[in-house]
């Protein structure tokens, strides 16, 4: 398979990555580690004369910590955010989930950017990004910034919320959960996942005062379900696994599913009951019993 | 497309080379075809299967899905590259006791994805070796002979985490 010819152009900066897009229009687009973009291409799924490498840019390629969270570049490969040893101390679940998203080859390339601007529905990031209510940084035409929630960004399959001159610059995590942990489950048969829940849970009282299950790479976006979450708040030690049945019961029908090679709707409710109420207890019971 | 087509150095297993490919030429199709380096193999073409594995700067990437620009002023490393040294000798004569090698088509990427490994100087868990190395598939051998070949590679180099 060929890649169709184009010509690269390197970014020096997010104003000068946006202006290029901007001048270049439709016939353009960003590309950081090209681990989609390169397969889209190959298989002629999209023609494009002029790619925008931003690899090179300071901004997106670089990690900080501070009192407010944690700032990572949207070209900051996988490989880096395993070899942080900030995040790795202060963040294992997160670095955890990164450690096993696609294979060795693809982590050493491939960007956190890169996979939510792409918006595929089977995504580890976005859906642990939900869960923990991370952000977005994202940047448009004349030096403008926005931050947004991580929530509502992917509106559809390939539907990022971004418009065509707008790229993501970071990606922000809460730098303490509040109290809270989160823990991250995934299946894949092959190589990417087929199901992927990450739950935030904290407790007070030995109740469940917050809970925030993500779902996805099995639905057309990740998504949480409010009704799934309220169901959960409350739990105590004698009433969890009475609430962990119900959260599942309701994630499993009010999930919006379709069948395709990965397996029917009905096999699919059955990994969401099964996974909600899975993962779901292992943040809860750690909580709980800490 | 036929815009001028600059020049480029690239050390490839030790050796420079001139790099004066079009922007859209795959690394993997540089190193078999303009070098002639066949050890490097072409098979799923879509990062699945890691026959295409080369090392650029000393990281592992899919030939197949990168770019031989993302290579201009780098350091190539293919499996002729480490045929030579103390390692490939000791990593073949294991991997040939455990019936790692069938037919071999998948073994340079394997025995690259190992070598990174041990590369990285790091005592690894069995799991981290598996997860590291799920990577690559095998038509022939069914895995576990390759597993526990690279365990004892990895283990007889930098040893083994727990
Ligand atoms: C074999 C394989 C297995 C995989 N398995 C998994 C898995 O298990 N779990 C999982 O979550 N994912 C998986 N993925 C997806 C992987 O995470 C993404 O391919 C990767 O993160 C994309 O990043 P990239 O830098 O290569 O993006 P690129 O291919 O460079 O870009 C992808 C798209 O995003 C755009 N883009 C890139 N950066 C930005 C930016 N900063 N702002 C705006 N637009 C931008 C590009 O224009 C392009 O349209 C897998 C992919 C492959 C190939
Ligand atoms: S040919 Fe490159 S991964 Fe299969
Ligand atoms: S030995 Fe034949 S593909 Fe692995």
């Amino acid at each position: 398979m060929l890649v169709p010819s184009f010509e690269m152009h390197v970014a020096k900066s997010v104003e000068d990555a946006i202006k290029l897009r901007s001048e270049f229009g439709d016939d353009s687009s960003f590309y950081a580690g090209g681990t989609e973009l390169l397969l889209v291409m190959k298989l002629g799924l999209t023609d494009l004369a002029h790619l925008i490498d931003i690899k090179h840019v300071e901004e997106l390629s670089s990690i900080s910590i501070d009192e407010s969270g944690v700032r990572i570049g949207a070209a900051v490969t996988y490989r880096e955010i395993e070899n942080n040893p900030i995040l790795k101390s202060d963040h294992p679940e997160f670095v955890q989930m990164i450690s096993g998203v696609a294979n060795l080859r693809v982590r050493s390339v491939g960007t956190l950017g890169g996979n939510l601007a792409f918006a595929d529905p089977a995504s580890d990031p976005a859906t642990f990004l939900l869960a923990v209510k991370g952000e977005l940084e994202i940047g448009s035409v004349n030096g403008k910034r926005r931050l947004v929630p991580m929530a509502g960004f992917q509106t559809g399959p390939y539907q990022p919320d971004l418009a065509e001159n707008e790229m993501i610059v970071s990606i922000r995590l809460p730098r303490n959960l509040a109290g809270g942990i989160v823990v991250h489950e995934r299946m894949k048969l092959k190589e990417r996942p087929n199901i992927t829940v990450a739950v935030f849970a904290a407790v007070a009282n030995d109740k469940v005062t917050e809970a925030r299950v993500a779902i996805g790479s099995i639905g057309l976006v990740p998504i949480c379900i409010p009704e799934v979450n309220k169901s959960l708040e409350g739990a105590s030690r004698a009433t969890l696994s009475e609430r962990l049945r119900q959260a599942a019961e309701i994630a499993s029908t009010e999930i919006t599913l379709f069948d395709d090679a990965n397996g029917s709707v009905d096999y699919k409710r059955h990994l969401v009951k099964h996974f909600v109420e899975k993962v779901a207890r292992r943040a809860i019971e750690a909580v709980l019993l800490n | 497309m036929s815009e001028p087509v600059e020049k480029f150095l690239c050390v490839v297993n030790g050796k420079q080379q001139i790099m004066e490919v079009p922007d859209n030429t795959l690394l993997l199709d540089w190193i078999r075809t303009d070098l002639g380096l066949t050890g490097t193999k072409q098979s799923c073409e879509v990062q699945v299967c890691g026959v295409c594995t080369v090392l650029v700067d000393g990281v592992p990437v899919s030939g197949c899905t990168t770019l031989a620009y993302e290579a201009r002023n780098s350091n190539v490393m293919t499996i002729e590259g480490i045929r030579g040294t103390a390692f490939y000798q000791r990593a073949e004569e294991i991997f040939m006791r455990h019936s790692a090698v069938q037919c071999g088509f998948c073994s340079p990427g394997f025995i690259l994805t190992v070598f990174t490994l041990v590369n990285a100087g790091r005592k690894l868990t069995e799991h981290e070796i598996k997860q590291a190395l799920h990577g690559n598939l095998c038509r022939c051998t069914g895995y576990k002979s390759i597993f526990e070949a690279a365990i004892e590679v990895i283990n007889s180099e930098v040893g083994l985490g727990k």
